[in-house]
This record gives C-alpha cells, sequence and structure tokens, in this order.
C-alpha cells in the first residue's frame, strides 16, 4: 500500500502530463477546425451551384420542356462542375449523374396552366452527403463517421418574352 | 551574493514557469500562424470574387452582342472579365502593386475541354436552339491559380510558397428568347357605346 501512496503524492512529470493532455486537445481542435472550414467551403459551392443553376434554368427551361425530370438532367452537368471546382469535392462523392448528389426540381400549380410567362415558378434542391471523420476519443480505435447532408434550395421563375 | 543563492535555492514559483515556458512558444507559434492563415484566406476570397465576377461578366456580355450598335469584341470582353480578377486581387491589403504576381487563368468548355475564351460561343438562333436543345457549349468554366507573391514562413521557417486555386461554372446567358408555347389570344372588338 505504501508504494502506492508514495507515487501518488509523487508529483514530478506531472507538468509534462499537464502538457500532453493539452497538445492532444489542441491538435484535435485543430483538426476540428479545418474539417468544418471544408464542410463550410462545400456549402458555399452547393449555394453558388444551385443559384446558377436556377438562373440556367430560367433562362433555358423553356426550350427544354415544362419537366422537371428534364429540368434536373440539363442541370446536373451544370451543378457538377461547378461542386467540382471546389477543391475539397471529388467525382467519388459526386457519383453517376442523377443518382447522387439528389437533385430535386419542384414546379408550382401555375406552371401546368399554360401560364410559363408570368407565373411559372420553380424551385431547385440539391443535396449532397458529406463524412466527417471524428478523431477516435481515448480507448477507441477507429475514429467515428458523422454522415451530413448538405443541402441549398433556389428558387426562381421562368423568362420569356410575352 | 548570499541573497542570489538563496534566490536560485527557492523553488516556489517553479512549477508554473515551466508550465509558462512551455505553453510560451505554442501560443506565439499559433499566433503567427493565425496571422499568417488570415493573409492566405483573405488572398483566397479576393480571387474566388474576382473569378465568380468574370464568370458573371462573361455569362452576361458575348457575342450576341457584337455588332454596329454595341461596339463590343470578344478580345475586349476577355480583357474586361480579366481585368475584373485583378483588380480584385489588387484591392487586397496585402497585396500591393509591385508585387511580382503570378495569375494564371483559363477557360474550359462543358466537356471539361480548355478553349481559349468563352465569349467566342455563339449564341444559335431560335430553331437551332429548338433543334439541339442541349446545348451544353453554352456551359464554360474560368480556373484561377495564384501564387502567393511571398515565401510563407512560420517563426523563420521557410514553408514553401503557397498556390491558391478557384474556379466557377456559369453559361453563356442567350435568352431568354423563347417563346412561351402558347396562342396567341384573339382581339375581341370592344363594342361600341350606343348613342342616344
Amino acid at each position: 500500500m505504501v508504494p502506492v501512496v508514495k507515487w501518488l503524492k509523487d508529483r514530478r512529470g506531472s507538468t509534462t502530463l499537464q502538457a500532453l493532455l493539452f497538445i492532444a486537445i489542441f491538435v484535435v481542435i485543430i483538426y476540428m477546425s479545418f474539417e468544418i472550414w471544408k464542410v463550410v467551403s462545400i456549402k458555399q459551392s452547393l449555394h453558388a451551384a444551385t443559384y446558377q443553376a436556377a438562373k440556367y434554368v430560367a433562362l433555358n427551361g423553356l426550350k427544354w420542356g415544362i419537366s422537371p425530370g428534364a429540368w434536373s438532367q440539363q442541370v446536373w452537368p451544370f451543378v457538377a462542375a461547378e461542386l467540382l471546382n471546389n477543391p475539397f469535392v471529388s467525382e467519388d462523392m459526386l457519383g453517376p449523374p442523377g443518382s447522387n448528389p439528389d437533385i430535386r426540381i419542384s414546379l408550382n400549380p401555375e406552371c401546368n396552366q399554360g401560364n410559363y410567362c408570368r407565373r411559372c415558378q420553380f424551385s431547385i434542391f440539391v443535396e449532397l452527403p458529406y463524412i466527417v471523420f471524428v478523431p477516435p476519443r481515448f480507448g477507441e480505435d477507429s475514429s467515428v463517421r458523422l454522415p451530413l447532408m448538405l443541402s441549398q434550395t433556389s428558387r426562381s421563375q421562368l423568362q420569356c418574352y410575352d | 551574493m548570499r541573497h542570489l543563492k538563496a534566490w536560485l535555492k527557492d523553488r516556489r514559483g517553479a512549477y508554473e514557469l515551466v508550465q509558462f515556458a512551455l505553453v510560451l512558444p505554442v501560443f506565439v507559434l499559433i499566433l503567427y500562424g493565425s496571422f499568417e492563415l488570415i493573409k492566405l484566406v483573405s488572398i483566397r476570397q479576393s480571387l474566388e470574387s474576382g473569378t465568380y465576377q468574370a464568370a458573371r461578366y462573361l455569362s452576361v456580355y458575348h457575342m450576341y452582342y457584337y455588332d454596329s450598335q454595341y461596339d463590343r469584341t470578344g478580345v475586349d470582353d476577355t480583357a474586361n472579365a480579366e481585368r475584373l480578377i485583378w483588380d480584385s486581387v489588387l484591392s487586397n491589403s496585402y497585396i500591393s502593386a509591385g508585387m511580382p504576381i503570378q495569375l494564371e487563368i483559363r477557360y474550359y468548355n462543358g466537356a471539361g475541354q480548355e478553349i481559349a475564351t468563352p465569349v467566342e460561343f455563339p449564341c444559335p438562333e431560335i430553331r437551332d436552339a429548338l433543334a439541339d436543345p442541349n446545348n451544353s457549349n453554352l456551359i464554360f468554366t474560368i480556373r484561377t491559380r495564384l501564387t502567393v507573391p511571398w515565401q510563407t514562413s512560420l517563426l523563420g521557417l521557410s514553408m514553401g510558397s503557397v498556390t491558391l486555386t478557384s474556379g466557377h461554372t456559369s453559361f453563356v446567358d442567350c435568352g431568354p428568347w423563347y417563346p412561351p408555347p402558347r396562342p396567341t389570344p384573339t382581339p375581341t372588338p370592344t363594342p361600341a357605346p350606343e348613342g342616344p
């Protein structure tokens, strides 16, 4: 029992131990800041892509027909090109066209009544899954995969000559 | 002499002193690194803004307007768009005009192939556009690469030169000139008011 008490009372090396703990926490904070920065950057690209896609559809939508499916097909390469401008987005993340990310376009009911130039509003919704790797906690071997779903919506209206 | 010996033998505060000595360099490193990072992020932001403005400019001004009425040329427009990028970068407070800046501007079409400039995209006639609704040649991308005009260093240690990149995809804004597919309403004559 005496050696344990002696060991507990021994204060040598406590500063080093404290410094090690601080360094470990500091490294985790730096890593997580970088991960957060990546997510914010991808979210900004997603916003730019959706906004540009809405503009693209607003000006060119009529020649593709009033069809959310046809619009999605036309918009996909556009959104993908804008997202791939971000160095944190890879082609593996996007997957084959139409499967991932999920692009959903919805139209308001006015569009189907032939009133294209005045009231054909639409919204473009793009979803992009992203996985953040959280460092392992003490006692765990592997890092935790934290799946995030980044999404963005842009609304616009068909433009045409009257 | 006696006081000095006593002071040197005094162990009070030694723990805090060692801790402070360990923490101080890390703290200075963080402070200095943060400042370097802020500079790089700020320049990246300027590059991003310039690239976006150039893409928008080239989206709006293009061959559609190249006639005597507007007095425009594709060469002028490309130069104007690139000037927007340069202006945005040079307006950053961390960059001065005398610095040797390496800025690379490249253009790509919708298929990802490098092109000279997107302003040469023709805006198709209505019947051509309707015959080929895909018109992927209307999409273009601008990519910019800026090598920071100084060697980044951390507490005197050179970390090499940093290259910042940016890119934006846009499309040649030819429309809207597509007439809506609806019948032209027949005007109904207003009945003349009956006289007294």
